[in-house]
């Protein structure tokens, strides 16, 4: 009898491990997807550290608002004289910047969304939010042990300033690990490890490390004080809250 | 209810010191400009209600000692002014959800142009210092704003007291000033003028303006109206006198009456892009609400065979024909970081009258390098044509370079030049033996 257990056992392990082998890359980006935008909203304080070539560093404090997987507010609060610089990605690509010295928004027009944002090593496209089974197509490169590489191109219609990124997930929580992003012309322009933490039901990026191959420098955006489902209003991912700092 | 983005805080002090110096490649390296600024920001902040200021505190200028008496104040030796830009209190919300009200003192905007906008005439221009256009003066102001759909909203302001513009200080103070011909056989002894402001109440010296603004299509676009004021004077009345008729040729005396003339505007304007180009223009068509006629009156010139009593001559100053000023732009970010931001001007906005509006190509190409910590701006100025017919004795050239350096946090230090050359009568040749150098120097707090 004891035997006959371990067989179901055994069985019942071996046909769920298929079951996950047998993901499809759009499920596998839906799984991304529904681990990633959980929450219903989220609001964080990140702490970015920028490292240049030589090695000199910049700190840069921001605050991070987000709602799904639709909409992000990023503020800085630190050094003085990048207070205020704000980004906004909406739904449809639409993203605004918002410079305090001129005192107005300024639409990100589609061939600037590779221009890295407020010298940092996230470009606009970075720090977009956007949902990756409506915007990408997948293909597994290779499956080993609890790891998922996945290679993805933008659908069709989605502007990307990155012909291709390569996605190491986690296939216990579907969640990158990884990401290295390659130009148009086929050359590593960045690539990112990602780590995550755990805080109640949710999981969040405490840490991503991003470096830009070219530059040869990195920036380090360290998450603290998470918070999640604190009803953040629509009003907040407005330009009308944009331009009001 | 709007749930405020950001918490709830204390009074927030920011602000930046500012030094900005200019010196003359000509005249002796004379001392341009001297400007040493605190400028300060306040706010406090609640879930809906908003205040805010900015003042600057300022020490403007060299000294101008008078006589010896003149040393006993320290004014006189470091002339300094406070200003305060804008003091305004901001609901949002108000009576509604998506209503919010700007009450007081502050800037306006209004028009989607990158930094020369024809439509923004609600606040007056600030032309004290002549490199720095575009600057405005905060303005009292009554400023609603209905966000009656989450992609369209109305404004409306009211601005009750009716405010000129500044004009240049230094050696540029004159570059606004109207040039008076004067017959033949005559040069002029002293001008003076009497400035008729409107009257100060809710409706003589008033401004109103109303603007829709949407997005369509992917692209920012608004309407805009406006019923206000010339910013800059016009004269209606010249009186000459003699003052020395025996000299030759006979000297005589200008006084003038100026007053500022009543205009409705309608503005539209858009932001978007094309492909990978990013686009803007923004258009003003100006309705004067009179001619402007102006009155030469001869009848003071004793002796002189034009001093006939009761002899004047008028002349028309300002058609109530419309005119239009505009701009058109594009940017562009190149793959190696370079930008480029061109914009074509039309009529700048001491411009007034049909026809008078000069044409204006104005370059911007810059560069960041090391992190942003350098930033190199070495084409920056434009090419200004007053007249098609003959622009080579009729045109200007301002070039403009700058750099900055940015390698600590909170410091920009900068240097650049203002290199002029040009023929005819536009303003900006008139400021072609006026090259500089300039070296600043801005910490953030």
């Amino acid at each position: 009898m004891r035997f006959v257990l371990f067989l179901y056992v055994l069985a019942s392990t071996i046909w769920s491990g298929d079951k996950a082998l047998a993901l499809t890359p759009e499920e596998i980006l839906r799984r991304m997807d529904e681990v990633m935008f959980q929450p219903g909203d989220q609001t964080s304080n990140a702490r970015m550290v920028m490292v240049d070539r030589n090695g000199n560093e910049r700190v840069r404090e921001a605050t991070i608002w987000q709602k799904g997987g639709e909409k992000r507010l990023f503020r800085f609060t630190s050094p003085a004289s990048e207070a205020g610089i704000a980004f906004l990605s909406l739904p449809n690509d639409l993203m605004y910047l918002y410079l305090p010295a001129f005192g107005r928004e300024r639409r990100i027009a589609a061939h600037l969304k590779n221009q890295n944002f407020a010298g940092t090593d996230f470009t606009y496209e970075d720090l977009e939010v956007r949902k990756y089974a409506e915007s990408f197509s997948g293909n597994i490169l290779r499956q080993d042990g609890n790891i998922i590489v996945l290679e993805i191109r933008p659908l069709p219609g989605i502007t990307s300033e990155y012909s291709r990124t390569v996605v190491t997930l986690n296939r216990t929580n579907f969640l990158p690990e990884k990401t290295e992003s390659y130009d148009r012309g086929g050359n590593l322009v960045k690539s990112a490890t990602h780590t995550w933490a755990r805080q109640g039901a949710f999981w969040y990026p405490q840490e991503i490390h991003m470096r830009d191959v070219r530059r040869g420098s990195s920036t380090r955006m360290i998450m603290r004080n998470v918070r999640f489902n604190t009803n953040l209003s629509d009003q907040i991912f407005t330009v009308r809250n944009l331009t009001s700092f | 209810m709007i749930i405020a983005a950001e918490e709830p805080a204390g009074v927030i002090l920011r602000g930046e010191l500012l030094t900005d110096q200019r010196v003359f490649t000509g005249n002796e390296n004379d001392w341009a400009w001297n400007e040493n600024r605190l400028d300060l920001r306040l706010s406090k902040r609640t879930d809906r209600i908003r205040f805010n200021a900015n003042v600057w505190l300022r020490h403007l200028g060299v000294g101008y000692i008078g006589g010896t008496h003149a040393l006993q104040s320290r004014d006189n030796i470091y002339p300094w002014n406070l200003n305060i830009r804008e003091a305004y209190v901001e609901v949002r919300g108000f009576l509604a959800d998506n209503l919010d009200l700007k009450i007081g003192q502050q800037l306006i905007n209004w028009g989607t142009a990158d930094f020369f906008n024809p439509t923004n005439m609600l606040n007056s221009a600030d032309l004290e210092d002549a490199m720095d256009f575009g600057r405005k003066n905060g303005t009292l102001a009554l400023n609603l704003t209905w966000f009656f759909h989450p992609e369209w909203s109305l404004q409306g302001v009211y601005i009750p007291r009716f405010s000129p513009a500044n004009l240049p200080i230094g050696e540029f103070g004159g570059m606004f000033h109207s040039q008076i011909a004067l017959p033949q056989g005559l040069i002029l002894h002293q001008y003076s003028d009497n400035v008729q402001l409107p009257r100060n109440n809710f409706t003589e010296g008033a401004t109103v303006g109303a603007r829709l603004k949407g997005f369509v299509l992917g692209t920012d676009i608004s309407i805009s109206y406006i019923y206000g004021r010339e910013q800059l004077p016009l004269a209606n009345t010249v009186f000459i006198s003699s003052a020395n008729i025996l000299a030759a040729p006979a000297m005589v005396n200008i006084n003038s009456n100026v007053f500022f003339p009543r205009y409705h505007m309608a503005g539209a304007d858009f932001a978007g892009t094309i492909g990978n180009v990013g686009v803007w223009g923004e258009a003003a068509l100006f309705f004067p609400e009179k001619d402007v006629v102006l009155t030469t009156d001869f009848s003071q010139l004793h002796g002189l065979p034009i001093g006939t009593p009761g002899m004047s001559q008028d002349s028309l100053l300002l058609s109530d024909e419309p005119f239009l000023r505009y701009i058109v732009g594009f940017d562009y970010t190149f793959p190696n970081g370079i930008y480029l931001n061109v914009q074509y001007l039309h009529g700048f906005f001491h411009e007034r009258g049909r026809g008078n509006q000069n044409d204006y190509l104005l370059v911007a190409l810059e560069r960041s390098f090391f992190g942003n910590r350098l930033l190199l701006r070495p084409l920056a100025g434009g090419i200004a044509i007053a007249n098609w017919d003959n622009p080579n004795e009729n045109h200007a050239l301002f070039f403009t370079p700058e750099i900055f350096y940015r390698g600590i946090d909170n410091l920009e230090l900068g240097i650049g030049a203002f290199i002029f050359d040009g023929k005819g009568s536009n303003i900006f040749a008139g400021f072609r033996h006026l090259d500089m150098i300039t070296v600043s120097a801005r910490m953030s707090f």
